[in-house]
């Protein structure tokens, strides 16, 4: 909730469609391996403080199914984390007046969360970003049930897999 | 009042009772139903019922019971602590609704309104009452809404029963009253001692009746208003002052069931229904990406090319 990362979604159709806060590696993989070979216009570069990334401590993260029009701090520890109550079948909180139910998502193995800032004194060909926290797992809350199963995140989160299994080198075949 | 088991959790709802006197399980008895606290924009609302034999109304009128709302705060703990004096022959229960279970109940994909919320709460503290054995032959209510669709509601409930839905029926009914002052103490309660989960550093507690129309408790909503969050889960969402608030000055918020924005009624030309027929003769841009593969859309993940 108000990470850097969370940015880029404009068009305010599915809010809750998108890989939180994936990491750079997560975003590379995956254009690696766009299957219809469609190769995005290059973007500037972008560079990653790896010393950013050891100094980063984990942090907790929640996804909500709203689009808060808001990229910034939020109050999270004085007015939601407080207010997470155990339920039946998961967390429960509310926002902005409306019941949410949680449920803890784990990374796929190999995957790390990165919070990303931008360091914004770099000049526009050169970017820069730091990392500001991870995560290994985060509270993925739906509202007013728990997202369950076929919840988009949890099929988006079986993509690493995928791709790690179809871009497995081959063993040729003898003939 | 042991009110802990609501203090331990002010976020959904707490029942409370009294123990059933002997005397309302063997005798025909009238029970009364009132609430406390439908107005306010803050805090919890309180729905009480109280019981008593038939044979025992003139001492409960000696009681002197009246409408709380008449009686000042101290003078309703007297009559409270009469009204448990007299266990003997009088019953009470409560369920104390917080704010946050009535403002998420309001804002329900499915709504569900204050009244029907008030209905049920009602019927569920008569059924409470029937299953420990009351023998309830006659009910009053008091309303605030239209009696008779009510009453009617409440009859084919507990058709056993002679119903009887009144306004004002708290000034009437020595049995509403009673009621009432059992669902008003619990809330005063409630609100003087309520726990606030989110840490509010040094606000200052100064918000009035809690009633829209104060002005303190005007001021009060925006001093405590956070532009994420909103408010406390002390203040009630679903009431429009509250949502006055947070539309001039909180972060706008999209849910992935609010309405469609921009789009007018759907009538001829916009929105979902059949397009304008000016449509088939512009010209169409022919699509310059392609699009990414079903399993991708379908999964929400995209290309990400840039930051």
């Amino acid at each position: 909730m108000g990470s850097h990362a969370e940015r880029k979604r404009r068009d305010g159709a599915q809010p809750s469609a998108r890989v939180p806060s994936a990491s750079p590696a997560a975003a590379h993989a995956h254009r690696e391996s766009m299957p219809d070979g469609a190769a995005p216009a290059v973007p500037g570069l972008i560079r990653l403080q790896p010393s950013s990334v050891r100094a980063a401590a984990q942090t907790p993260l929640h996804l909500l199914p709203c689009e808060i029009q808001h990229n910034g701090p939020a109050a999270v520890s004085r007015f939601f984390s407080p207010a997470i109550r155990p339920g039946s079948s998961g967390p429960v909180v509310s926002f902005r007046g409306r019941s949410l139910h949680g449920e803890e998502v784990t990374l796929p193995s190999g995957y790390m969360g990165l919070v990303l800032r931008e360091d914004k004194s770099e000049g526009p060909e050169d970017r820069t970003v730091q990392a500001i926290g991870t995560f290994s797992c985060f509270t993925l809350w739906g509202l007013e049930a728990p997202p369950g199963p076929n919840a988009r995140m949890h099929r988006a989160l079986s993509w690493p897999s995928l791709a790690t299994a179809i871009h497995a080198p081959v063993a040729e075949e003898d003939d | 009042m042991d009110l802990g088991d609501f203090e331990r959790d002010n976020t959904g709802s707490c029942r409370l009772s009294s123990p059933v006197p002997e005397l309302c399980r063997t005798e025909d008895c009238c029970l009364g139903i009132d609430e406390a606290g439908r107005g306010p924009v803050l805090g919890p609302m309180v729905y009480g019922i109280c019981f008593c034999p038939l044979s025992k109304l003139s001492d409960l009128e000696a009681l002197k019971v009246a409408d709380s709302k008449t009686l000042s705060e101290a003078e309703r703990e007297k009559l409270f602590g009469k009204l448990d004096q007299a266990r003997g022959f009088v019953g009470w229960a409560l369920d104390i609704l917080s704010p946050n279970l009535i403002s998420t109940s309001m804002q329900r994909r499915a709504k569900y309104n204050l009244n029907s919320l008030s209905h049920d709460t009602a019927m569920a503290l008569v059924q409470l009452a029937l299953n420990q054995g009351v023998r309830v032959t006659q009910v009053f209510v008091d309303t605030v809404g239209p009696a008779d669709k009510y009453q009617q509601k409440l009859q084919e409930r507990f058709p056993e029963v002679e119903v009887t839905v009144r306004p004002k029926a708290d000034s009437l009914f020595p049995v509403v009253s009673a009621a009432s002052i059992c669902a008003k103490v619990a809330r005063d309660h409630v609100v003087k001692k309520w726990k606030f989960l989110e840490d509010l550093g040094d606000l200052k507690m100064d918000y009035g009746s809690g009633y829209p129309n104060d002005p303190k408790t005007k001021l009060w909503l925006s001093q405590c208003l956070d532009p994420v969050f909103g408010f406390p889960q002390f203040v009630r969402f679903s009431w429009s002052t509250a949502q006055l608030i947070l539309d001039g000055r909180a972060v706008p918020v999209r849910w992935e069931d609010s309405e469609e924005e921009a789009g007018g009624p759907p009538a001829a030309g916009r929105g979902s229904g059949t397009p304008s027929l000016l449509s088939y003769f512009a010209r169409t841009q022919a699509p310059t990406e392609r699009q990414s593969h079903r399993f991708f859309h379908e999964r929400g993940l995209e290309t990400v090319a840039d930051l």
